[in-house]
């Protein structure tokens, strides 16, 4: 019997990866948050949080990753998007094992990303740690509700439908996304609809807070009216859109501004 | 008998290449023609007399006055010029075309007025081709084009008209149309016609003199009668033996 | 014969004409509209759709005469990169957008471009050509250089996709007036010279003997188109296709009308267009907004592609 075990503690540092690669900087955070930041080899340039991801080895942007660089530093385990299909073939043909994750269209999502990601470096329980925690610290910062939210995402009208990550974020944090009815998660808005929905508050990504008052018919907007005009900084901006476990962060000061005065 | 257009020491070149070298002329005859080799310089003379040309050495008076001296709507009252052919992707009626020619007598701010288009039917009318005022440049023949870029030039009423061949792809009964209405306007209005000619027994039978031009410049000009004992210069410049032009022109 | 026929034609672009006018003040707008929405934003958006049309087919059909091409578009002299690229200095320098500085930035962007095409055109022997040849080179030239700048920043990579396909959203009232003044100025010129551009459309040697100074023509035409292109980006940017095939759809639908009869229809039939293309857009993608320019092409290859195949048949 103390054979098996001592086989299998032996097999368990094979069979389990050592070597990790992630494409996305929400997978390099929640790796870290998992404890086997150690064992991360490779990592994007944009994988910014936390400060010893900066520390590790870059294999490209997101988009198109270093295939050449991957391959140097020989992975066991990659964890990328649902991107380019010719980028996934290529690297599925390096000989790690490749997991690819769906994108996160909602908060929920991030719950099973941590699942699949924790499974496969064998650290499920503080996996399931990580999500209670998220859910406990969410569901304590719903405030109000019914505050109507118009999330401008990028310069000149655009915003998000319902199916994407920022809106089910802006729901999380107890805002109504005047555009909950459109399906499409990206798509530019017409200005015209914008004020006739009249949103009570406004998260701006990247246009600035004088762009957006100087609009014809602006200042008939509640939002601008009491002054509930968020911009976001850049690093803000970037938590916004991250479905990593800093969310609950983001969600806790944004219900916060929507529900103040 | 006045010179009507006098050139003196004219030299063009087309970059590199040397076209006119010293070429001087005087004309007084009505009906001039220019004839030679291809690629003696004739369409570039007639280009430069008629003004589309700039960039030359010498001299051209045109009426006693350096044509560099005259205003260039001034210059249109007195030159006209009819192309060997115009090549447009756009729709021009004939009608259109014609009127063109009025615009050197239009002032500024003017529109074309009921004397404009009376002149225009009344030459339409000489010419023969009043049926085909209303349609489209195009799709008329090359012989009734023609006949409108002559009548352009006729409306334009300028004392002086250049041609550059006229009349080379063109069927005998429009080439022979063509210069019977040049040899009327030379009688009835006392206009001037230069034209570049290749066709020897068309200008035999309707110039008053014929120049020749070899190596950028003048060479000879002969009169119709003269053209047969001239047989032996002529071989020189278009590099063919005395007998054949002797049988062409017979 | 002929006039009946025309007439026809007349009546039923006029009732279409009026019915659009009428679909887009009151079909797309609900009942219990506001009427600060209407004359804030919708009829400044109708207005600055007329600004587009008119100088954008206006710019294209003289433009096209001038050069004697029919492919000639009015971006294609070197306005459309350097417009892009005076839009994209104007975000750095942070002025505002659609405001007086801006447009006079494009202006100034959009005439020296065309002055540098001309300029080099005019070396060659062949002028119109090498017009649209350098304008195609600055153009690509100016884009790349843009393109690298996008590539290293998110912000311009957005503005990049708007600045290429437009868009009629908020114009203040003071630049569409200042715009329709210019657009006016332009228009009285060109009718002026629209004569003499017919004549060097018809020959240019031609137009030389019969008094036209034809170098200086040019060159004010092509001012004039930088100008009103222009003017067309500066209140709703980069709209392809309307400078470009409008002309031919009016040519194709007026052959024998006078030519200052012509290049007016010509105007209204480009605003004509982008109405019917912004109807669209509000019927089909409400909410959402799709850019002129991408609606523009789309109508405009099928509607084009429609009538050369029509001119085949006739011509079988």
């Amino acid at each position: 019997m103390f054979k098996s075990f001592f086989l299998i503690f032996l097999f368990s540092g094979f069979v389990y990866p050592q070597r990790i690669v992630s494409l996305l900087p929400s997978y390099t955070e929640i790796i870290f948050e998992l404890g086997a930041g150690d064992k991360l080899v490779g990592v994007t340039n944009f994988c910014d949080y936390p400060e010893q991801a900066k520390k590790k080895d870059r294999v490209g942007d997101y988009l198109s990753p270093n295939i050449e660089k991957i391959y140097k530093l020989k992975p066991d385990i990659i964890f990328m998007g649902e991107w380019r299909n010719d980028f996934i073939k290529k690297i599925k043909n390096l000989k790690a094992k490749t997991i690819v994750i769906n994108q996160e269209k909602s908060v929920e999502d991030i719950y099973k990303t941590i699942r699949i990601i924790s499974k496969h470096i064998n650290k499920e329980k503080e996996g399931n740690e990580i999500i209670a925690r998220m859910k406990k610290e969410i569901d304590s910062s719903k405030k109000k509700s019914y505050v109507k939210v118009y999330a401008e995402v990028d310069k000149d009208l655009w915003s998000v439908g319902s199916d994407s990550f920022i809106s089910d974020v802006i729901s999380k944090s107890g805002g109504i996304n005047i555009f909950n009815d459109i399906k499409i998660p990206y798509f530019k808005a017409q200005w015209e609809e914008v004020v006739k929905r009249n949103p009570d508050a406004v998260i701006l990504f990247s246009t600035g807070y004088s762009e957006f008052v100087s609009r014809p018919l602006a200042d008939k907007i509640k939002a601008a009216k009491d002054k509930k005009i968020y911009v976001l900084t850049p690093e803000e901006r970037n938590l916004f859109s991250r479905p990593s476990p800093r969310i609950a962060e983001v969600i806790k000061k944004v219900s916060e501004y929507l529900s103040s005065k | 008998m006045n010179n009507f257009i006098k050139i003196k020491n004219l030299f063009f070149n087309y970059g590199e290449k040397k076209v006119l070298k010293g070429l001087g002329a005087e004309f007084s005859a009505d009906i001039v023609g220019i004839c030679g080799a291809n690629g003696c310089g004739k369409t570039t003379l007639l280009k430069i007399i008629s003004g589309i040309i700039k960039e030359y050495e010498g001299e051209i008076e045109i009426f006693d006055k350096n044509i560099k001296d005259y205003k260039k709507k001034e210059l249109a009252t007195l030159l006209s010029f009819v192309p060997g052919e115009v090549n447009t992707p756009f729709e021009f009626r004939v009608m259109d075309i014609l009127l063109m020619g009025r615009l050197p007598r239009l002032n500024f701010l003017d529109s074309y007025s009921k004397t404009d288009f009376n002149k225009i039917f009344d030459i339409a009318d000489k010419i023969g081709i009043r049926s085909i005022l209303d349609r489209n440049f195009n799709n008329l023949s090359n012989g009734e084009r023609q006949l409108v870029l002559v009548a352009q030039a006729l409306i334009q009423g300028s004392s002086v008209i250049l041609m550059d061949e006229p009349t080379s792809h063109l069927d005998i009964n429009h080439k022979i149309k063509i210069f019977d209405i040049l040899k009327n306007e030379t009688f009835s209005r006392k206009i001037k016609v230069i034209t570049v000619l290749h066709d020897l027994k068309l200008a035999a039978d309707y110039c008053d003199e014929i120049c020749f031009m070899n190596d950028g410049k003048f060479d000879f000009k002969l009169k119709p009668s003269e053209l047969l004992t001239g047989c032996d210069k002529i071989s020189k410049i278009y590099s063919i033996s005395e007998d054949k032009i002797k049988r062409y022109i017979l | 014969m002929k006039k009946n026929k025309n007439l026809i034609f007349y009546k039923i672009f006029f009732s279409a004409l009026l019915f659009c006018l009428f679909s887009y003040f009151s079909l797309t707008i609900p009942s219990d509209y506001d009427k600060d929405i209407l004359i804030n934003l919708r009829i400044p958006r109708f207005l600055t759709l007329i600004i587009t049309g008119f100088s954008l087919s206006t710019a294209g059909m003289i433009l096209q005469l001038l050069t004697k091409n029919p492919l000639a578009d009015p971006f294609i002299i070197g306005t459309s990169g350097s417009s892009m690229l005076a839009i994209i200095i104007s975000n750095i320098i942070g002025l505002k957008f659609y405001g007086f500085e801006y447009f006079f930035l494009i202006l100034s962007f959009s005439v020296s471009a065309t002055l540098i095409s001309y300029k080099i055109s005019v070396l060659s022997s062949s002028q119109n050509t090498s017009l649209l040849l350098s304008g195609i080179a600055l153009n690509s030239f100016v884009l790349s250089i843009i393109v690298i700048f996008v590539i290293f920043s998110r912000d311009a990579t957005v503005n990049f996709f708007h600045l290429s396909f437009g868009s009629f959203a908020y114009n203040e009232y003071r630049v569409i007036g200042y715009s329709f003044f210019i657009i006016s100025i332009l228009f009285i010129i060109i009718s002026v010279l629209i004569e003499h551009i017919k004549i060097i459309a018809f020959d240019e040697e031609k137009a030389e003997t019969l008094g036209v100074n034809t170098k200086r023509l040019k060159l004010i035409v092509f001012i004039i188109t930088a100008a009103l292109t222009s003017v067309s980006v500066s209140v709703s940017g980069i709209i392809g296709f309307v400078g470009l095939m409008i002309p031919h759809i009016t040519r194709r639908l007026l052959s024998n009308a006078d030519l200052k009869i012509l290049f007016l229809i010509n105007a209204v039939y480009g605003a004509f267009f982008l109405l019917i293309s912004d109807l669209a857009v509000k019927s089909l993608f409400y909410p959402t907004e799709l850019p002129p320019g991408v609606i523009s092409s789309i109508a405009g290859s099928i509607f084009f592609i429609w009538l050369v195949l029509k001119r085949e048949k006739r011509n079988e």
